[in-house]
């Protein structure tokens, strides 16, 4: 015991010293033409271990750093305006039009290998990553996703509720005698967190799911014409005002930290991307919902939910274009035919992917089947629906923005035909 | 000779603060106009070319002059209103806890009573504090999922579910009036001590012959004397309370909707989120002017009143 | 203060037993692996970032004592002058001080922010240094000079007298007697250095440049890290703040109300 006490204490003041000497300003850049790698925060240990293996295996000098999600874009492009060049970056699809016209980015299209990746493509990944005029593409997928419905399945059971939900309608009931009988305080967790990847994605997905567009042809906002979009957003209101939600998903500042409340098994419904459902259902070590108690059911209403793509994205000031271009071929393509980083990512996070070939894979067929029906899952895809609308410049400023606008309609702060022509008038006020 | 002894001195004197002032010239004079400037120019960050102040190889970009659009555009968003009043009430329920809160700590402190040295020794303790750390604290104890407070009166069945302290907007700006209080008054508190130390005991022990209870003697000997103190505490609660954004930052960022969205937190957004950098330096300076109105507050009601008698 | 003490249990708890209900006041378990993850001694799976907090420590520790040390120089001196003298433009220049103090330092980071990145001193710790004179300098004026109020100008006058010069008056003379003000002038900066958030967080941005309390809220923002790390990293961090005003309360307590009492 005192051993370990002793050893323990001479350990942490190694540790510090040499943290301090070596992590400090002191040490001098070794590398000497390192690629310099960013993302937002999503297990950033498991990205850790692809840029070591990249290292190792590829020879590779690439040098990753984690930005916290919530402030990943406005941070990056801070270090952007300060005359940082980090060479390759995760970029959001609500932003990386904007990056690309301000010339954070580059077009990828002359570089090698670029064409046949194209083709590998599925044709909806393929036009979202291209510019808004259609000429260029401007990115490598780095994961698709989409919203889902999630159950718990136990609780359902434990209340005589046979079947999930088809329709919201259904959703509300069972949520409401699921409270009533206090089998749980707050049944239903939407992902209506404060961060990009929360509340608008949920509101396109409801939206679409009531069979309503919220952007017309020329990438308007007409949410405050479509009568869908108004009773997806009475819904929100009914359930809010009813408690049947945990109130503090409004603060909430990211998807991961929303669903890791569908843990506790204490709700009943979640709709979140899809992905989520992989450490819900599949992580027993984390999740009382695991193994497979929680299930995906088809999205309520026609099904329709929103659909998108995450990128890969060279700088366009970079100086180690041949590099930095074959370390994205390794993250978001196949470097020398292996689809290492892509697979590994539906094996691990069970991120969805934007190329088709993966689910014929054995490996992933049988990791999938692990959390989530795969097939079920294939079929939701088929209902997925993307946006164009990402592409326009006041896009991810009206993204932001429209967070607390659509905050106050769940609220009850704000009408719902208000709010609704409060998100048009923001669109026109940016444009 | 009697002359040239004054002049001399005001010329050590201006060497003794020369370093201090060009300082201060450099690192805020020099900022503080060139922000402003800023307020009255579309800034865009990208361009690096276009008019600029070269010196040597250093060069300063001006942008381009639009006059006061920035301030038009600012003052005509509904949202610059809403965050002002929210402001203003902040900053008033924040003056008034801390001043009050401060001023009952301070009162108890004065009194002799076991474990005093010890309470007096920690009582700056949350004031030391990071107000990141602050807010880290806080969210443990407030925390709808596993916050220790819902715990507690879950446990003691006291609610029969836990208290969401952040879902309403007025809940939420409340909470942050109070934990930046928990971070403040103990300040307040050390100012507030110090000058009741400073009363002499002959005031009260004349009171206490004239027959004043305990409230009387507060109220007529030992208010009147912390006048200025009760002042002091006031303005710099107010200046204070303006300036918050960390808070808020780790806390809330604003929400939810835009209920806990502050003058300051507005313009921080503008600023730094979505790097607009012409209408964020307007409302700041809009924050500015608030600030200013309080110095010459400040310098009315405390130095000119009070500055005879130190 | 009980605050406080909760979030040392925290730190001190396992994740699971925070989500427990019951709800327990003290741990079932406790634990130092909070700890050890933050320091680097065990794996986990956001070692990454926290093994930032040792690096930005050792940064806010260099800009915090740097800041101090300029303030303690240059803003003492200037503190003694507007103690002891009366000379030209005092008054306003007192004012303009004032006016500085009650500036919201927020409204100059645009301006540092693209001057700094002329210069190149984005992301570096003289960029912060710079930064944090704003704020801190003329706090240190005010504060000093009220404090060498509370000391008797008979001191520097029979210093005169015996033939010093002004300026060995104040050096050899009065600065030696003013310890008390010095280490609250001083431990006052040092702690507004140590806990400052905006302007780091804005200035900078590349990983390894910035100071604890933007590593501190990047690790609540984000995702994938138990409170209970995130606590210890906190309470980690709060310490030498803590300890510091712990140490040198008497100190800061006489320096600070000397100048405040007396406005």
């Amino acid at each position: 015991m005192t051993l370990d006490r002793r050893t323990f204490l001479g350990t942490t003041g190694l540790a510090a010293a040499a943290a301090v000497l070596g992590e400090g300003a002191w040490r001098p850049a070794r590398a000497d033409k390192p690629v310099n790698f960013s993302g937002w925060v999503f297990k950033p240990d498991t990205v850790k271990d692809y840029v070591d293996f990249y290292n190792r295996k590829h020879g590779g000098q690439v040098k990753y750093d984690a930005v916290p999600w919530a402030t990943y874009h406005p941070t990056m492009e801070t270090r952007a305006l300060s005359g940082e060049i980090v060479d390759v970056m995760y970029c959001n699809s609500a932003n990386r039009e904007r990056w690309f016209d301000n010339g954070f980015i580059r077009a990828l299209d002359d570089l090698p290998g670029m064409d046949e990746l194209k083709k590998k493509m599925a044709p909806g990944n393929l036009e979202s990553a291209k510019s808004r005029d259609g000429s260029k593409v401007v990115g490598l997928p780095y994961f698709t996703s989409l919203f889902i419905l999630m159950y718990n399945e136990p609780m359902l059971q434990q209340a005589g509720i046979k079947a999930p939900a088809r329709t919201w309608d259904e959703l509300v009931e069972h949520c409401t005698k699921l409270k009533r009988d206090k089998v749980s305080d707050t049944p239903y967790l939407p992902n209506w967190n404060n961060s990009g990847s929360g509340t608008m994605p949920q509101f396109l997905s409801d939206s679409f799911s009531e069979g309503a567009s919220v952007f017309d042809a020329k990438n308007h906002v007409v949410a405050d014409q479509e009568p869908g979009v108004a009773r997806a957003m009475e819904r929100w209101q009914k359930v809010y005002r009813d408690g049947l939600v945990n109130p503090e998903v409004l603060t909430k500042t990211s998807s991961t930290d929303t669903h890791r409340l569908f843990w506790s098994g204490r709700y009943a419904y979640h709709t979140n991307h899809s992905y989520y459902l992989k450490t819900i259902a599949g992580e027993p070590e984390n999740s009382k919902l695991a193994p497979k108690k929680a299930k995906m059911a088809m999205y309520p209403g026609n099904g329709q939910t929103h659909m998108f793509t995450e990128w890969y994205t060279i700088n366009a000031k970079t100086k180690v274009l041949d590099d930095g271009w074959k370390f994205a071929k390794f993250l978001g393509g196949n470097l020398n035919g292996d689809w290492y980083v892509q697979r590994q990512w539906c094996l691990i996070a069970g991120l969805d992917n934007a190329y088709p070939e993966m689910y014929d894979h054995p490996e992933i067929i049988q990791s999938y089947d692990r959390w989530v029906d795969l097939k079920l899952l294939r079929e939701q895809y088929k209902k997925g629906k993307t946006i164009n609308a990402f592409k326009e410049p006041w896009f991810s400023e009206w993204d932001s923005k429209a967070i607390a606008i659509v905050h106050n309609i769940i609220r009850g702060t704000t009408t719902v035909p208000k709010g609704l022509k409060e998100l048009a008038a923001l669109q026109k006020s940016l444009a | 000779m009697k002359t040239r002894r004054a002049l001399s001195e005001s010329a050590v004197a201006w060497l003794f603060v020369a370093p201090a002032l060009l300082a201060i010239g450099l690192v805020v004079a020099f900022p503080l106009v060139y922000s402003l400037w800023l307020s009255f120019t579309d800034v865009n960050l990208l361009r690096a070319t276009g008019p600029a102040v070269e010196l040597g190889a250093l060069r300063i970009p001006l942008f381009r002059w639009i006059g006061t659009r920035n301030y038009t555009q600012v003052l005509a968003d509904p949202l610059y209103w809403d965050s002002l009043w929210r402001t203003l009430y902040f900053v008033g329920a924040f003056v008034a806890e801390a001043t009050v809160v401060g001023f009952a700590m301070a009162l108890v402190l004065n009194e002799r009573f076991p474990g005093r040295p010890l309470l007096r020794s920690l009582l700056l303790v949350p004031w030391s504090l990071s107000r990141i750390v602050v807010g880290l604290l806080w969210v443990g104890i407030l925390d709808f999922e596993f916050g220790a407070l819902n715990g507690l009166l879950l446990r003691a069945g006291l609610v029969d579910s836990a208290i969401a302290f952040f879902k309403e907007g007025w809940s939420a700006l409340n909470v942050l009036v109070s934990v930046y209080m928990w971070n403040q008054a103990p300040f307040a508190t050390l100012l507030f001590l110090a000058g009741m130390q400073s009363i002499s005991d002959d005031l009260y022990a004349a009171a206490e012959v004239d027959g004043a209870g305990y409230w009387r003697r507060l109220w007529y000997v030992t208010l009147p004397a912390l006048r200025p103190i009760v002042f002091l505490v006031l303005v710099l609660a107010t200046v204070n309370g303006f300036l918050m954004l960390d808070l808020i930052y780790v806390l809330t960022m604003g929400g939810p909707g835009y209920d806990t969205t502050t003058i300051s937190w507005h313009g921080f957004k503008t600023s730094f989120t979505f790097f607009k950098f012409g209408p964020g330096t307007a409302i700041l300076y809009t924050l500015t002017a608030l600030c200013l109105l309080m110095t010459v507050v400040y310098h009315r009601l405390v130095l000119a009143r009070f500055e005879p008698e130190g | 203060m009980a605050a406080l003490a909760w979030l040392f249990v925290t730190s001190i708890s396992y994740q699971k037993n925070l989500l427990a209900r019951p709800f327990h006041l003290l741990p079932p378990d406790v634990t130092l692996d909070n700890y050890r993850m933050i320091l680097g001694l065990v794996r986990f799976h956001a070692e990454g970032q926290a093994a930032r907090m040792l690096a930005s420590m050792w940064n806010s520790l260099v800009v915090g004592l740097v800041v101090t040390a300029v303030n303690l120089v240059v803003g003492t001196t200037a503190g003694y002058a507007y103690a002891r003298f009366r000379f030209a433009g005092k008054t306003l220049s007192l004012f303009a001080l004032l006016f500085t103090r009650m500036l919201p330092t927020i409204v100059l980071v645009p301006a540092f922010f693209l001057v700094f990145r002329a210069l190149g001193l984005q992301n570096t710790l003289t960029g912060l240094v710079i930064a944090y004179c704003s704020f801190t300098l003329p706090f240190t004026v005010w504060i000093m000079k009220a404090y060498f109020e509370t000391i008797p100008g008979d001191l520097d006058k029979s210093a005169l007298v015996d033939g010093c010069n002004r300026f060995q008056a104040y050096w050899l003379v009065v600065l030696p007697v003013s310890g008390p003000g010095l280490v609250a002038g001083g431990a006052f900066t040092f702690m507004l250095c140590w806990n400052e958030f905006v302007v780091a967080q804005i200035l900078n941005t590349r990983p390894g440049t910035t100071t604890l309390p933007p590593v501190i809220a990047g690790m609540n923002g984000q995702i994938n890290i138990d409170y209970s790390v995130i606590a210890a990293s906190g309470f980690l961090g709060a310490l030498p703040a803590v300890i510091l005003v712990l140490v040198f309360q008497k100190y800061m307590v006489q320096g600070l109300t000397a100048g405040s009492v007396k406005g």
